[in-house]
């Protein structure tokens, strides 16, 4: 016969039998029903809060060995980084010489040394994670996939990357690295184009009775129509209901704003503010809302600007020098330090994403401002 | 809106595995504590245990958020959890808990096998019952809402009230909170006959003042 100890044992190690299982749960809950109730609504209100700062201790402990995670899930992917130390070296070279012959020609100067230290533009980089948490790298030669509610292709040439059962729907997330970029058209139609170190999450199948996404980083999105269905963004602390439209959202977790730039349509964007209160306004074409600590704000801007990125260009209007080496950063996988206090100057310019680092080094220099630098695997930007 | 509170668990579930949504993560916490908390506290007979099982369940969602897989409720996932947690923490005291005690005395029992089954029941069916026992709709709200995973839409078309309606109460924070505790006390009341139901309900309006 069981003893009361080795009943549990088999319990805990998940080794019951459906008997057993019921004959511990039926004296589990005879037990649970003859125990004094000795908490008041006090006690346990105040016992709730006590638990909840032990939990955010315990979990704040545990990550602390752990912060450099997320730092190291930036750098390690790109092979390019390899090469940074020789770049470097031979940049910080061409750098003292350029600096006493050129000094003045600030243009030439990077022009000649970014030919002998460059790195080359980010690229069609993705990978897709699948249910059950198989990860597949998709080619580089591909732009894009098509995923419907059977199998999923790559856009060019229909080559099949996985498939499912018909039945039921499966949870799919699309990621680029820093440096990566591609496009998914979604089981509705919906068409994705994923920035420099994204993710979104889909499911195979929308059956709700909308449909959900819930993502983060850069994303260009052209939404199909369907008034029955709601399609709905989710990232944090923010969410975006369209029906059928065209919109930009930036959603960074190290950037303190969330941007969502209308192209055409209408959008309603929602976000819960620190005070528990909620906030919502509706975007026309041309407007950009912007979330930060938990404020919604809305101004007119040029759309095309906004996620011209898409067609190939980083293009800056008035934009902090912060903002604009962040998203370098992320295309060119490195390490960006900027010196001095620089961060909110403001640069306005087009440069082609498709080229080298020099090509928006360049750009910047013709301002005459700023130098650049390479220490290790870091860019240093510096005022001039 | 994104107003957290009125989001279901699945979404809910969603922001925290893929977006590792804080706020999400609290938001269960406000919604599950303190059924879970009493739910503990009455087994253990000790508020440090209750804690303590409690903690180490919401430190393994948030540490495990992207492996982990719920499947069916997560009232229920929870409770288990609860249950698993006692049992494990018996086991590893070095005497023997009055509960194996108990367990011992009840294995040598002779039983009628029908009864235990029926005991084998979900929480959920007394907490719908409890419910039904609240004053005004919002006891429904709360449970159709947080348990049942219905949109606001369905439960104002179910109940014959606003979508307004719906989402004022859930939005309150400290009346939504006062309800959670209320019903957390009265699950943990409940007899399982039931024979005592008109005790447990003035218990309830007792110390459920509720605007």
């Amino acid at each position: 016969m069981n003893e009361p100890t080795d009943l549990i044992d088999k319990y805990l190690a998940g080794k019951c039998t459906a008997e057993e299982r019921a004959l511990l749960l039926a004296h589990f809950n005879r037990y649970f029903d003859q125990q004094q109730d000795s908490l008041s609504a006090e006690d346990l209100n105040l016992l709730s809060q006590q638990t909840w700062s032990a939990i955010n201790n315990q979990i704040r402990e545990s990550n602390e060995p752990n912060s450099t995670r997320t730092k190291r899930i930036r750098w390690t992917p790109h092979p390019i980084l390899r090469w940074l130390p020789y770049a470097a070296a031979i940049l910080l070279v061409a750098t003292a010489i350029m600096w006493y012959s050129l000094r003045d020609t600030p243009a030439n100067f990077l022009q000649e040394s970014t030919q002998v230290a460059d790195i080359a533009p980010g690229g069609n980089r993705a990978t897709l994670t699948l249910s059950d948490g198989s990860k597949i790298d998709l080619s580089e030669a591909q732009t894009g996939i098509i995923s419907d509610h059977e199998r999923i292709v790559y856009e060019g040439d229909n080559t099949e990357i996985a498939s499912f059962s018909a039945a039921g729907a499966y949870g799919l997330q699309l990621t680029t690295p820093n440096g990566g970029t591609y496009q998914v058209t979604l089981p509705d139609g919906t068409k994705v184009w994923l920035n420099a170190a994204s993710s979104l999450t889909y499911p195979s199948h929308f059956d709700g009775r909308d449909r959900v996404v819930t993502f983060s980083g850069e994303a260009y999105f052209e939404v199909a129509k369907d008034a029955s269905k709601p399609f709905r963004v989710m990232s944090r602390g923010q969410q975006v209901d369209v029906l059928g439209t065209k919109f930009n959202i930036s959603a960074y977790p190290d950037d303190d704003v969330t941007k969502t730039t209308l192209i055409e349509g209408s959008v309603r964007i929602s976000s819960a503010d620190k005070a528990g209160g909620e906030a919502s306004l509706l975007l026309e074409p041309s407007e950009k809302a912007e979330l930060k600590n938990g404020r919604l704000t809305k101004e007119h801007v040029d759309a095309d600007n906004e996620a011209a990125w898409r067609t190939g260009v980083f293009a800056f209007r008035s934009e902090r020098l912060e903002s604009i080496m962040k998203k370098v950063a992320r295309w060119y996988d490195v390490d960006i330090e900027l010196q001095g206090d620089i961060a909110d100057r403001t640069f306005t310019g087009t440069v082609s994403r498709y080229e080298n680092i020099s090509g928006v080094l360049e750009t910047l220099a013709l301002t005459n401002l700023l130098s650049f630098e390479i220490d290790g695997s870091k860019l240093i930007v510096k005022s001039k | 809106m994104l107003n957290y509170s009125t989001l279901d668990e699945k979404a809910l579930l969603m922001l925290l595995q893929q977006q590792d949504d804080h706020a999400a993560f609290s938001e269960l916490y406000d919604r599950f504590s303190h059924f879970m908390l009493a739910y503990a506290q009455k087994i253990t007979q000790n508020q440090d245990e209750a804690k303590d099982i409690v903690q180490t369940i919401f430190v393994n969602l948030w540490s495990n958020r992207t492996q982990l897989s719920v499947k069916g409720s997560l009232f229920n996932y929870l409770i288990t959890s609860v249950r698993y947690g006692f049992y494990k923490l018996i086991r590893s005291k070095q005497v023997v808990s009055k509960y194996e005690a108990d367990l011992q005395q009840y294995l040598s029992e002779e039983r009628d096998t029908t009864d235990e089954y029926i005991q084998e029941r979900e929480l959920m069916e007394r907490l719908e019952r409890l419910a039904e026992s609240f004053p005004d709709t919002m006891g429904k709200v709360f449970v159709l809402t947080y348990f049942h995973q219905l949109g606001p839409e369905e439960i104002a078309e179910r109940l014959h009230i606003s979508v307004r309606t719906v989402q004022n109460l859930l939005s309150q924070a400290g009346r939504r909170a006062r309800l959670g505790i209320g019903l957390a006390i009265a699950l943990t009341l409940m007899a399982p006959q039931l024979t005592e139901k008109q005790t447990i309900e003035n218990k309830i309006k007792k110390f459920l003042i509720l605007p």
